[in-house]
C-alpha cells in the first residue's frame, strides 16, 4: 500500500536581520553624499515675471549685480571689464554654461547694457535674466 | 557542593524595529529634500562672430522703454499688462515680426523685464533688446 509521505515546507523566510543595516547604510550614503552648492551672492530683490522657466543649476553661472553697483560672481567682488575674462575660463571649462543674471530690479539698464556687452564679448550668449516666479493670473 | 549557575535574565534591547527606524528616517529625507529651482527667462544673445542682419522696418516692432518707466509701442504708449495682446496681435498678422525692446539707460532693469515677460507670454520667438538712444 502506498504511503502518502508528508510534503515538507522548506522555510522561505527572506532574513530581515540585516534589513537595519541596508536602510542605515543608505541613509549614511545619502547623507555623505549631499553636496549643499552654497553661494551667498549679493543682496538683490528680483523683479517678477511669469514666464520664467526653469534654469538647469548645474550649467548655471550666476552675475550679481545689486543697486550699489556691485558685481559678483562665485562670491568674488569684481569690476565690470573682469566679467569678460572670467566668463572666458568658465566656457573653457564648460561650453554650455549658462549666464543667470542676477540684477536687483532697480538697477539702471546701462549696467546691464554694460555686463550684457561683457558677455558677448566672451561668447557667453546663452543668458538667462533670473526673475523671482509670479503665479499667472495674479 | 555543586555550585549553581546562577541565571541573568536575558538582556536583550528589541532590534526587530530598528530597521523601522531607519526606513522612517531615510525616508523623511527623501520626502523632505526640496532642490531649489531657479527660474529665468532665457534669451540667446548674437554673437560678435554672427552676422549682422538687414532688417526691413516693416518687420520691426519697436518697444521703447523711457526713464520714468513708460513703455511706448512705435510712439504710442502702453500698459504694461495691454502688451502681450498686442505683440500677439502684431505676430498673427506678420510672423516675421522681430520684436526690439529699447530701454532707456537710466531706466529701471524691471521695467525692462517686464516687457520682455510680456513678450515672452505672446510666444514671440525674435526678439532684440538694445540701450534706446534717443
Amino acid at each position: 500500500m502506498a504511503r502518502f509521505t508528508r510534503t515538507v515546507h522548506s522555510d522561505s523566510n527572506i532574513p530581515t536581520g540585516s534589513m537595519a543595516d541596508i536602510a542605515f547604510l543608505l541613509l549614511i550614503f545619502f547623507i555623505v553624499t549631499t553636496i549643499f552648492r552654497m553661494e551667498d551672492g549679493l543682496n538683490v530683490i528680483l523683479p517678477r515675471a511669469e514666464a520664467g522657466q526653469k534654469l538647469p543649476r548645474q550649467q548655471l553661472v550666476n552675475i550679481y549685480i545689486d543697486l550699489r553697483g556691485d558685481i559678483s560672481i562665485d562670491d568674488n567682488l569684481i569690476r565690470m571689464t573682469d566679467i569678460e575674462p572670467i566668463l572666458v575660463t568658465k566656457l573653457q571649462e564648460n561650453s554650455s554654461t549658462v549666464v543667470g543674471l542676477k540684477f536687483d530690479e532697480g538697477v539702471p539698464y546701462k549696467w546691464v547694457h554694460d555686463c550684457l556687452d561683457q558677455m558677448k564679448r566672451a561668447n557667453a550668449l546663452n543668458t538667462a535674466f533670473t526673475v523671482e516666479p509670479e503665479k499667472s493670473g495674479s | 557542593m555543586a555550585i549553581r549557575k546562577s541565571q541573568r535574565p536575558q538582556e536583550d534591547i528589541s532590534q526587530s524595529s530598528l530597521s523601522d527606524i531607519a526606513f522612517l528616517l531615510l525616508v523623511f529625507f527623501i520626502a523632505t529634500t526640496i532642490f531649489p529651482t531657479e527660474k529665468g527667462i532665457p534669451l540667446i544673445l548674437p554673437g560678435s562672430t554672427s552676422v549682422k542682419k538687414q532688417i526691413n522696418r516693416k518687420n520691426v516692432m519697436v518697444i521703447t522703454c523711457d526713464q520714468s518707466g513708460a513703455v511706448f509701442i512705435d510712439d504710442q504708449q502702453f500698459a504694461v499688462p495691454l502688451i502681450e495682446d498686442e505683440v500677439r496681435n502684431r505676430i498673427k498678422e506678420n510672423p516675421n515680426l522681430v520684436i526690439s525692446i529699447e530701454t532707456h539707460p537710466e531706466a529701471r532693469y524691471d521695467i525692462m523685464v517686464d516687457v520682455l515677460d510680456e513678450v515672452k507670454l505672446a510666444d514671440a520667438e525674435r526678439i532684440s533688446i538694445k540701450m534706446f538712444r534717443g
